[in-house]
């Protein structure tokens, strides 16, 4: 699904990652770890397409339309949390009522229920986590990538992140966490030096 | 002062009246400015956000030139526009010269660079973030543009205010293309000029008080749409 040969990512003249082989099959969850500064963020950005000026081999067969992939830090729109979630389903001209009730069921699943009318950017660091995940599983990517997604998440979003991440199991996922938030479930850990 | 006072009150009996050539000329300057700055903002947007998100050769230059344009004096703009209207010009056989038609070209011309300018510098500063995340939700070129003057509405709607405050109340482009014909092309800022130039300064005050009061009610309905939604 995914090959990395020889990726190497320079911004000027500074090395900021750097991936000898890195691969992924359909289906499996694959957590990348290392300490900061190991160009994890910069590996899933280019996975994602967002990362253009590398070199090396880069083959992934997931059309870009059906990639998911969430910021360490998430931007979101202005308006309600509601809407933000239901933002990428009104991008592909879903009825509003349609809009309304996957939202719903992402804020269920997410445990978010009572944010839904609350401004998107007013909300907490790990609740905007729990958002911006939900907002692009709305979408149903087959390929979604995860940047830190853990981070600034207290043990309850940790665990409902993990059982909501469990549950997708059509979806290709590769995510970057420190190794002791890495679930027991995972398929591959990748580490970068 | 007495004077002063004097043409205030004389001023605003004039406006309660409901007098027809001050009304005439308020609705005649309304029309024009919005309509010459709704053309502006309709090619104005796209480009500024255009160049808000496009790197190529000369940009800054390009960027730069907009941000002069912004500064050109009301009566140089006429003066092009009369060059090019008049029967000698190239656009002479249009025959709008002295027409409502001839101060909105002006006027577009006016408000095109002040919205080119302040959309890109609006659009310009949001995050990358927003594009990045609007196309990773399958936003598509125009959602992501409809996108981007959402995040910046407040900037984008400053950018459009700007153009309209700096239309209605200008002077040079209204005389010169206009040629402040009464019941014609006669605008609020013309009409001000020539009526206190005979004398009428109380008509010239009222004129004034109108064109203020347009100011006020536009960056009234301006902040009250570009807010902050609250929780």
């Amino acid at each position: 699904m995914i090959e990395v040969k020889n990726l190497l990512v320079k911004k000027s003249v500074k090395t900021i990652c750097t991936v000898s082989y890195f691969g992924v099959t359909a289906g499996q969850r694959v957590a990348v770890i290392g300490s900061n500064g190991s160009g994890k963020t910069t590996l899933l950005r280019v996975l994602a397409g967002l990362e253009k000026e590398f070199t090396g081999d880069f083959d992934c067969n997931v059309k870009s339309g059906r990639i998911g992939f969430v910021h360490q830090n998430p931007f979101m729109f202005k308006g309600s949390v509601q809407s933000n979630i239901g933002y990428g389903l009104k991008n592909q001209s879903e009825t509003r009522e349609s809009q309304v009730n996957t939202a719903k069921k992402m804020l269920k699943l997410f445990r978010i229920e009572k944010l839904a009318n609350v401004d998107a950017n007013s909300i907490s660091g790990g609740e905007r986590k729990r958002v911006a995940v939900a907002r692009a599983i709305v979408m149903q990517p087959r390929l979604l990538l995860l940047d830190e997604p853990f981070a600034e998440l207290d043990e309850d979003g940790i665990e409902t992140m993990h059982r909501v991440l469990d549950a997708q199991s059509e979806m290709t996922i590769v995510l970057t966490s420190p190794t002791e938030l890495v679930s027991q479930s995972l398929d591959q850990v990748f580490e970068l030096s | 002062m007495q004077y002063i006072w004097q043409g205030l009150n004389e001023a605003a009996s004039i406006v309660f009246r409901g007098d027809v050539e001050v009304l005439d000329a308020a609705f005649r300057s309304v029309w024009i400015s919005c309509f010459a700055v709704f053309l502006a903002a309709a090619t104005g947007l796209p480009l500024g956000s255009w160049l808000a998100r496009r790197s190529f050769f000369g940009k800054g230059i390009v960027v730069q030139l907009f941000r002069a344009a912004m500064a050109f004096p009301t009566v140089f703009i006429g003066l092009v526009c009369y060059a090019m209207l008049s029967r000698q010009g190239p656009l002479g056989g249009l025959e709008v010269l002295y027409s409502p038609w001839a101060i909105v070209a002006g006027e577009f011309i006016l408000a095109f660079p002040i919205i080119v300018s302040l959309s890109h510098g609006a659009i310009g500063s949001l995050d990358t973030r927003v594009s990045e995340t609007a196309r990773m939700l399958g936003a598509n070129g125009f959602q992501r543009w409809t996108t981007y003057l959402s995040e910046a509405r407040i900037g984008v709607t400053l950018a459009v205010l700007s153009a309209f405050a700096r239309c209605v109340t200008e002077l040079g482009i209204a005389m010169m293309v206009g040629g402040n014909l009464k019941g014609r092309t006669r605008t609020l800022s013309t009409a001000t000029a020539l009526e206190t130039s005979q004398g009428e300064f109380a008509k010239g005050l009222a004129m004034g008080m109108i064109l203020l009061f347009i100011a006020l009610t536009i960056t009234l309905a301006a902040g009250f749409l570009s807010r902050e939604r609250k929780s």
